[in-house]
């Protein structure tokens, strides 16, 4: 139980960090998909009719994905990616928030609630696979923030992705069977049941899963527990028959996958030759390995350092080593892989290697059983590999074969060209701050070993937390984005520059009515103070140059409602009349006063 | 909302709320380290808006003062590691003043100067503004009477039969020539819970025989009270200047909840607090709703 909680901190923790990268660019990078979710949740279908008359909100131009099946419009995709994406929407549809009044913010609320979370919940059951090989927190934290921050998984976290999911259901699959056979065994039957469904399930999102899915069937079967192995298989076809049965409903063939009907429609040849497959291997080998535009190596090499990593497993765990090492080969050779050169189209790192990444990853476990530890060298082709893969969340749809994509996209961070702007920051900031707020929760009482729920959501935390949001409503118009265009609001952006020079002048259109005009040089009324912080958001996002006015008192707000809420608690200390019970109400009720009642709100 | 004159008040405001609490935390119990935090956040007031500084700074000055007299005079530590200590609490403000220092003297010429009005736009350029500001100066007790009805008193004109109800309305008066009156929601009507709980305040401090430290702090509170009384603008915005010292008194009340007078008061003071804060969140909500429509229609 006492993981449990630690391991909660840390999900609330892995949910905040991803969270800051969703952004404006990935939100259109797969027009079709938000269309299909809102064609499943607003009229019910799978297919997308009309879509090209409703299409002129999505500035995406993917439409060459699609095909035509007995009048209708349906997604050269796995349908799984859609009814993931529809469960946040149905919800978000019933508050009157859709993809035409709100797009950014409905794509950006499905994306948290789909793609981050998954990724949050794949480095969690990580971190929990190398505690149980290291029996080691810190580096078992370390080995969970490499997976998750350092490889491609990271970029591909800000979108509704269909190899995310598979990747997500995967990794599911296999830690049901890692937690049978190491953790824990008390429910084995449970575990096989549900690894075998969700390894099955993963092909309802990405026909790229094959390959891991033959894996995970090859480790159940070198376990040699004859029972399990029928048990699983029976729960594998379950999986799968998700998709079957997809097929049988929508096309009236389970077979016919959409992949099938749409080379069908478009009159192309889907069997499978060998005379084509193996001259693509060379290719292959140069787009995966060596290409310095499309390697592995160039947008994660903490990728291929941990796949050595799998040598050094200690002895206990072979089949898994055996296991694990297979996941990159297979997926590489995968001959489910569609086109000659088979590198998938435009995108930022080799993406059909997703699937591989969360079992290669296992493998940094490897270095830490050694005596003799390359601690150094791994934190620096982490480090590296986190910077790379943060880059690449400025966009995973990247057209440009022949540059590759970090070099490109750090040019555009430096030059400050066309980048997206990060709308979920204040979000992300938000949930890292309670993720903090629930470790220091955790460690100031050492008697408590698990975070209550109580605790975590204690009347005062959650009168705290609502006031917030009211302020943030308020702050935002109403509208929930704080980055919005306020009165007079670069007169601080401005200030700040001056502070940089040393005059501490202020631009005659920033300040307009409100300057000091002396000997021609113009000075603003206010103290530098909001004007230094600015100097450090303007340097993190200068996009946003302007817009920060609203975070800034946002900040100020929580603040000052934080000092009230201890002054007040100090304050009851000093009187022995009232119970804990009658301060905690009198503290949340002052708190909603101040907060509501005051001209603070103003 | 999200105003660049917000922003400032806010941030001040929120320097001033912690140095209350680093005060208190100093007084109360005794804490050497708040008095570090308390000088770090006197030099943020300074930095943002100097009149939240008046205040802070005060508390600040107390302390030292009751840290030096304690340690010095009670020779509980030497002498040069008591002033040395004193200097490294000194630090933060003293890095603060510094910055300040050179902002102001890069503008007018003069460290002191935090603002001067002969070449502010609004003065040079609007004429009721700059009349009232030759005429009348800056600060003048001729004002006090109008400017404690804007923030003060009822005002009927706040309340609307149409939506949102509630708004912040001028209270006219029948000489307003000194003083920049604009619309306000006066505390009568956006705060009564608080005038309340700062009346009680205000009597168990003045009962009390043992906080003459925290009387003395008051001091701060009441200059920063009057220089926005005797302003020649009145502004809603200004509310939180004065809010702050009513926060500060509002604390004594909490301190003595139950420990004189019987159930039957208590329950009353409850009661009544209880009802006034709601009233005070609707009318509150309701005209920074006006806010947020005036948002959308502009």
């Amino acid at each position: 139980m006492r993981k449990f909680s630690f391991q909660l901190i840390l999900f609330v923790f892995f949910v905040g960090c991803l969270s800051l990268f969703i952004n404006t660019k990935n939100t259109v990078a797969f027009g079709l998909q938000p269309r299909c979710i809102e064609s499943i949740v607003e009229d019910g279908t799978i297919h997308l009719d009309n879509a090209f008359d409703k299409m002129e909100y999505f500035t995406s131009n993917y439409t060459w994905d699609s095909f035509s099946y007995k009048g209708h419009v349906y997604i050269n995709k796995q349908p799984g990616q859609f009814f993931i994406g529809a469960i946040p929407y149905f919800f978000l549809q019933l508050f009157g928030i859709t993809y035409k009044s709100d797009f950014n913010l409905c794509c950006g609320v499905v994306t948290f609630f789909t793609s981050v979370i998954m990724t949050a919940v794949m480095m969690i059951l990580l971190f929990n696979i190398a505690f149980n090989i290291l029996r080691n927190k810190a580096k078992s934290f370390l080995i969970a923030c490499f997976s998750g921050f350092g490889t491609l998984l990271l970029p591909y976290s800000g979108i509704l992705q269909h190899d995310m999911c598979a990747t997500f259901f995967l990794l599911l699959g296999f830690y049901f069977l890692f937690y049978r056979y190491h953790i824990n065994n008390k429910h084995p039957i449970y575990m096989v049941l549900l690894s075998g469904f969700f390894t099955g399930f993963s092909f309802f999102s990405s026909y790229n899963a094959v390959t891991i899915i033959s894996l995970i069937c090859l480790y159940v079967f070198c376990k040699r527990k004859t029972n399990e192995t029928i048990l699983f298989a029976v729960s594998l076809f379950i999986g799968i028959s998700t998709v079957l049965l997809f097929n049988f409903l929508v096309f009236g063939n389970p077979f016919s996958f959409a992949i099938v009907m749409y080379s069908n429609f478009f009159h192309q040849s889907n069997e499978f030759s060998i005379s084509e497959y193996l001259p693509s291997i060379l290719k292959r080998v140069d787009l995966y390995l060596l290409s310095p535009i499309t390697a592995i190596e160039f947008y994660s090499p903490i990728y291929i350092v941990s796949y050595f990593g799998i040598l050094f497993l200690p002895k206990k765990y072979l089949i898994e080593k055996i296991i694990l090492l297979l996941a990159f080969p297979i997926q590489f050779f995968q001959p489910c892989l569609f086109g000659v050169a088979g590198y998938g189209w435009c995108q930022y790192g080799p993406r059909y290697l997703l699937e591989s990444i969360p079992f290669v990853m296992i493998g940094l476990c490897g270095y830490y059983t050694k005596e003799k530890k390359p601690t150094v060298f791994i934190l620096f082709v982490g480090m590296v590999s986190i910077v790379i893969s943060a880059v690449g969340t400025i966009g995973v749809v990247y057209c440009n074969f022949y540059e590759n994509g970090f070099v490109d996209y750090l040019l555009r961070i430096i030059l400050n060209d066309n980048l997206p702007v990060y709308y979920f920051v204040p979000v992300g900031i938000s949930i890292i701050l309670i993720s903090f707020l629930l470790f220091f929760l955790k460690k100031r009482n050492p008697f408590i070993k698990k975070v209550t729920f109580k605790q975590c959501f204690s009347l005062t935390g959650i009168t705290f937390f609502v006031l917030i949001a009211i302020y943030f409503w308020f702050l935002s118009y109403g509208t929930w984005n704080l980055f919005q265009i306020t009165y007079l609001g670069t007169i601080f952006d401005s200030l700040g520059e001056g502070i940089l020079n040393g005059t501490y002048e202020v631009s005659k259109f920033a300040l307009a009515w409100e300057a000091f005009e002396v000997n021609g040089k113009y000075y603003a009324y206010w103290g530098p103070f909001p004007a230094l912080l600015r100097i450090i958001f303007n340097s993190i996002l200068k996009t946003n140059y302007g817009h920060w006015a609203n975070l800034s008192c946002l900040i100020a707000i929580s603040l000052s409602l934080y000092a009230y809420l201890k002054s007040l608690k100090l304050a009851l200390d000093l009187n022995n009349e009232l119970s804990p019970v009658w301060k905690e109400r009198i503290i949340c009720t002052a708190l909603i006063f101040l907060g509501l009642g005051s001209p603070f709100l103003f | 909302m999200g105003q660049v004159y917000h922003e400032s008040n806010l941030w001040g405001f929120c320097f001033g709320m912690f140095g209350i609490y680093y005060f208190m935390s100093y007084y109360f119990n005794g804490k050497t380290n708040a008095l570090l935090f308390l000088s770090l956040v006197s030099g943020l007031a300074l930095i943002t808006r100097v009149t939240f500084f008046i205040s802070t700074g005060f508390l600040f000055l107390i302390c030292i003062i009751k840290y030096l007299k304690e340690n010095v005079l009670n020779k509980e530590i030497s002498k040069p590691k008591c002033l040395a200590r004193t200097f490294l609490i000194l630090i933060p403000l003293l890095l603060a003043m510094l910055l300040q220092g050179d902002y102001n003297y890069k503008r007018f010429g003069s460290y002191t100067k935090f603002a001067d009005y002969n070449h502010y736009n609004l003065i040079v350029n609007e004429e009721f503004r700059r009349d009232i500001y030759y005429k009348y100066g800056f600060l003048s007790f001729a004002r006090l009477g109008y400017t404690i009805k804007s923030y003060f008193a009822f005002n009927k004109n706040c309340f609307d039969s149409k939506y949102p109800y509630v708004r912040q309305s001028i209270n006219r008066t029948e000489n307003t020539k000194n003083v920049l009156i604009y619309d306000t929601l006066p505390f009568s009507i956006s705060a009564p819970w608080l005038l309340l709980i700062v009346i009680l305040g205000l009597f168990f401090l003045i009962k009390s025989k043992k906080l003459l430290l925290y009387k003395i702090g008051t001091v701060g509170f009441l200059i920063q009270f009057l220089s926005f009384l005797l302003l020649f603008e009145v502004h809603q915005r200004y509310f939180l200047d004065l809010m702050i010292g009513m926060i500060y008194l509002s604390f004594i009340f909490f301190i003595n909840i139950r420990k004189s007078f019987n159930k039957v008061f208590w329950r009353l003071v409850f009661i009544c607090i209880l009802v006034l804060g709601i009233f005070s969140m609707f009318t509150n909500v309701l005209s920074t709703l006006d806010g947020v429509r005036f948002f959308w229609k502009s």
